[in-house]
């Protein structure tokens, strides 16, 4: 479902350059869950940005559902569903209107929409708010609103950026619980995380990124494989070089 | 209604509410929308009728120092001057100001002189000294007068004449006063050569300052206000709280978004300018002050409608600036710190405005922000010309054009969205890839460009009399090459245009120039005969002493000489410009028939406007004579066809005083007499074997839009 190939991303700092993402590739089926980890500055959030074609990839290319997303990106924004920490809400807006937006955005028919709205209002448990404006929504109830905007037009794929940042435990555990449900529904999901507990019960399978390279992929076994190290704690810890590599532990 | 509602105005139509809904529930834009122009007008209403009032009350009347030689003289002027005052319906004295109505200039003030003690005044030594303005001398008699009066002042003092003048009008009274009793007196009365009564026109005007002069200034400037907070939320604001990359995430082109928040912009601009609107009126007749901030007719529903419309206009150039300014900016205080420069910078030539006398002149009707201004202004003084208007209206809606251009290729991009660097240079950054035809982006700058340059550049060959009309002539054929041939050519290479598929310059068909050579030959008498029964009489008149003006210099003029400014630099650029670059950056977006109806529209209106005259019975024939090329442009895939057809079109009216006697014209052709039957059957039928032949079919490679 998602090809990704030998993605990378020069930026120029300060007249330097930088290279944010550097040949990063791989593959996420239908009805898994792919944990992009790392810690930050890894690359996570940039990969994420070219693979929706936000950003323009410097080399390498993303194809998901079989498109290129260098020559067709909107064929691609259509089957992909986005939610994002940073993803802000129109203050004087009630959820309902920014749903309503968003389907005219994606090119829903204004009576898919509004059935669309409604399953959505039912399986968030949007109702108690969802006619108030997003500024007096907590945080907790904006991340569902997010999560029903991503949703809004049925995409096969969801890319979820740091979805738990700023929510509580049991806001959290809600979102988890929604990725194992979006698994179940046969999305391909990619997720960027810094709760490596959360991410090992929910991930198929982990990549961990630092310096824009991706180090190590695979089930959670084969990075123990890989890594020597017991834990995902320790696994970054030593791609932080904090620990020193184990004997038998290789880079991919 | 599904259908309705799956078009894309009606897309665009939900869109735009969806920002007016955002926009419109923030107490922000209400503040800026209703309170400030309800609390405000009345506010300065109150303000400007204490000012008047404590004007009116306060008002210190010129005072001119008199001087005379004796207190005897001073005494004995007194009597007279008081005498002309009365005579002219004054009651003033010297050394008292008056009392005077509202409304009513001050009078002058004289303040008397006169040497103490008996001793004699040296006038000449007070007036060259500036103790006084004037010195008056009490002479005896010549014969012709009882008494002369001689003033003494210095050269080239303002206040010496002016105090000379109004002795005068008093001295003047007394003698006409004096000639009509005498004339009264004679035993058979005596007409005179001439009467005459005042009629004072009612209203703003003179050379002095008015209300009326604000009222343009403050209108523009609150519908800024009202479009500032809008743009800058509906697009840092959209970065800033986070919405942004959402937005941008959505398969919609960014042009889309963009389009509806200018659609929102300019609504709220609009909304504001309504309230202002009425709050100044409302003001304006609860202060009775209408007669003096607009016409003296006062308000009619024509003027509101007029001022509604300037104002649309200057709403959308506005709102599009600020788009493209605030489109740059990555959060709502970087946009505010972009804008408050803009704003004080369109304050200058707004307040520029204001001089009274300043005129709306071709230069300035191309000037943002002063053009829109100073039409208002002429509006409410019902001193606007059409010319000019037009001029105004369409370099405003064009500069909006640019703008919305711009900022539909900076909104959203990932170096605003993300920061990376270079925004400026990719907005100005030559394509990587050969483009197969310009887009519409390009073809707006294009003409954006070219129009204010057309009527800056266009007036030159009339800026030097001194050349020979040979030499104005070549001047003029230059500006046409440099504005219709090097410009769009500079344009397509530095956008690495393919000049084939781009501008059409594809080798024909032979078919097609024999066709385009047929159509050539006999279009003209049909644009001849369209000129001659849509021309206004008076317009005749005009044009007929206009080219007696320089008949024989013309005729000084070598055909080959006048066949190459006029037919061949003209036909060739312009088809260059108008069917080849605008005619397929339009095409990208528009059907074909869409594309040559617009193409044609404008060729037309280039040449309805010449310098700051409309010409307006050039319209119907070039446009439909642009509808002819663009067809064949259409048909043949290239240029060259129509450029042959439109050089031996020109020519051919070039020609006819040279040989229009041959078709049955009078003697004299520029009189504008129509042409024979048999000559108008003889082109119809070469006419339509020449469109024929360019109706053969289409290149292959040509059925798909570029």
């Amino acid at each position: 479902m998602i090809d990704v190939q030998a993605l990378t991303k020069d930026y120029s700092s300060a007249g330097l350059p930088l290279r944010a993402v550097d040949a990063v590739s791989f593959r996420v089926q239908p009805g898994e869950v792919y944990g992009l980890l790392g810690p930050n500055g890894a690359g996570k959030t940039t990969t994420l940005r070219m693979i929706l074609g936000l950003l323009p990839p410097t080399s390498g290319d993303a194809l998901v559902g079989g498109v290129r997303v260098s020559q067709d990106p909107d064929a691609v924004k259509r089957q992909i569903g986005l939610v994002s920490a940073s993803s802000g809400h129109y203050q004087w807006l009630s959820p309902r209107e920014t749903l309503h937006y968003f389907a005219d955005l994606y090119g829903l028919a204004y009576d898919a929409a509004q059935q669309r709205v409604a399953a959505l209002v039912e399986l968030l448990d949007l109702s108690t708010f969802v006619d108030r404006r997003c500024s007096t929504l907590s945080t907790g109830q904006k991340q569902r609103v997010t999560l029903a905007r991503a949703l809004l037009h049925d995409p096969p794929v969801m890319l979820l950026d740091e979805p738990t940042r700023g929510l509580d435990i049991v806001g959290t555990h809600v979102i988890f619980e929604y990725i194992v449900r979006l698994r179940e529904l046969g999305k391909a999901v990619v997720v960027c995380t810094h709760r490596l507990d959360e991410a090992i019960h929910v991930c198929d399978r982990l990549g961990l990124l630092h310096g824009g390279r991706l180090r190590y992929e695979g089930t959670y076994a084969e990075l123990q494989l890989q890594t020597g190290q017991p834990t995902l704690y320790e696994m970054f810890l030593q791609l932080l070089d904090k620990l020193p590599p184990p004997a038998g532990g290789a880079p991919s | 209604m599904r259908h309705i509602r799956s078009t894309a105005v009606a897309r665009l139509c939900r869109l735009a509410l969806k920002e007016l809904r955002e926009t419109l529930r923030d107490r922000r834009t209400i503040i800026t929308l209703v309170l400030m122009p309800v609390l405000v007008y009345p506010l300065l209403g109150v303000t400007f009728q204490k000012f008047f009032l404590a004007q009116f009350a306060v008002q210190d009347a010129q005072e001119y120092h008199v001087a005379f030689e004796s207190e005897a003289e001073a005494y004995q002027f007194r009597a007279l001057f008081s005498e002309g005052n009365q005579l002219l319906g004054r009651e003033i004295q010297p050394g008292s100001p008056a009392l005077l109505k509202p409304g009513e200039p001050p009078q002058p003030v004289l303040n008397f002189m006169v040497p103490a003690n008996d001793k004699v005044m040296a006038l000449e030594t007070s007036v060259t000294t500036g103790h006084a303005d004037l010195g008056v001398r009490l002479l005896p008699g010549d014969g012709a007068s009882r008494q002369k009066v001689e003033f003494v002042l210095q050269q080239g003092s303002v206040l010496g004449v002016a105090a000379r003048d109004f002795i005068e009008a008093r001295l003047r009274a007394v003698n006409d006063a004096f000639v009509a009793e005498f004339l009264s007196r004679q035993p058979t009365p005596v007409p005179l050569p001439y009467s005459w009564s005042p009629r004072v026109l009612d209203g703003v005007g003179g050379d002095g300052f008015s209300l009326a002069t604000l009222v343009p200034l403050v209108l523009t400037l609150m519908t800024v206000t009202g479009a500032v907070y809008p743009a800058i939320d509906l697009t840092a604001g959209e970065r800033e709280r986070g919405t942004m990359e959402a937005l941008i995430a959505a398969p919609i082109s960014r042009r889309q978004v963009l389009v509806a928040k200018y659609v929102a912009v300019v609504c709220v601009a609009l909304l504001t300018a309504v309230v202002n609107v009425l709050a100044m009126i409302a003001t304006a007749y609860g202060s009775g002050m209408e007669k003096t901030l607009f016409c003296s007719a006062g308000l009619s529903l024509l003027l509101i409608a007029q001022i509604f419309t300037l104002l649309g206009v200057f709403a959308g150039f506005f709102a599009a600036v600020i788009l493209a300014i605030t489109s740059i900016a990555r959060s709502f205080k970087e946009a505010q710190a972009y804008l408050i420069p803009v704003m004080l910078l369109a304050m200058g030539p707004g307040v520029l405005a204001l001089m009274p006398g300043l005129e709306l002149t071709p230069a300035l009707a191309l000037t943002p922000l002063v053009n829109i201004v100073i039409l208002t202004r002429d509006l409410l003084d019902g001193n606007a010309r059409g010319a000019l208007a037009l001029m105004a209206l369409g370099s405003s809606v064009g500069y909006a054009g640019i703008a919305l251009t711009i900022a539909a290729r900076i909104f959203g991009t990932d170096a605003v969205l993300y920061g990376s660097a270079g925004t400026w240079g990719e907005l100005f950054r030559r394509p990587a890839q050969p483009a197969a035809a310009p887009n519409v982006s390009q073809g707006l700058i294009a003409l954006g460009v070219l129009f204010p340059a057309y009527i800056l550049l266009g007036s030159l060959p009339g800026r030097f009399p001194q050349l020979s009309l040979s030499g104005r002539l070549g001047l003029s054929a230059l500006l046409t090459l440099l504005l219709f041939a090097v410009w769009p050519l500079a344009l397509s290479l530095w956008i690495r245009l393919n000049l084939r598929s781009g501008l059409g310059l594809r080798r024909p068909s032979l078919s097609a120039c024999a066709g385009a050579l047929l159509a050539g030959l006999s279009l003209w008498p049909f644009a001849y005969e369209l000129e001659v029964l849509t021309i206004a009489p008076e317009r005749l008149k005009v044009m007929v002493d206009l080219f007696r003006g320089f008949e024989a210099e013309l005729n000084a003029v070598p055909l080959l000489w006048k066949l190459t400014a006029l037919a061949f630099a003209p036909a060739l650029c312009e088809e260059l410009f108008f069917r080849g670059f605008l005619y397929h950056a339009f095409r990208t977006a528009l059907s074909p028939w869409g594309t040559i109806l617009l193409t044609a529209g404008l060729f037309g209106l280039f040449h309805v406007l010449v310098r700051d005259a409309l010409l307006f019975e050039r319209f119907l024939p070039t446009a439909l004579m642009g509808v002819v090329l663009g067809w064949c442009a259409h048909r043949t895939g290239s240029i060259l066809p129509g450029m042959l057809l439109h050089v031996i079109h020109n020519g051919g009216l070039l020609l006819l005083p040279q040989w229009g006697q041959l078709l049955g014209l009078s003697d004299d052709p520029i009189t504008r007499t129509h042409l024979p039957a048999y000559v108008l059957a003889t082109a119809a039928a070469v006419a339509v074997s020449g469109l024929t032949l360019l109706r053969s079919p289409r290149p292959a490679d040509l059925n798909t839009p570029p």
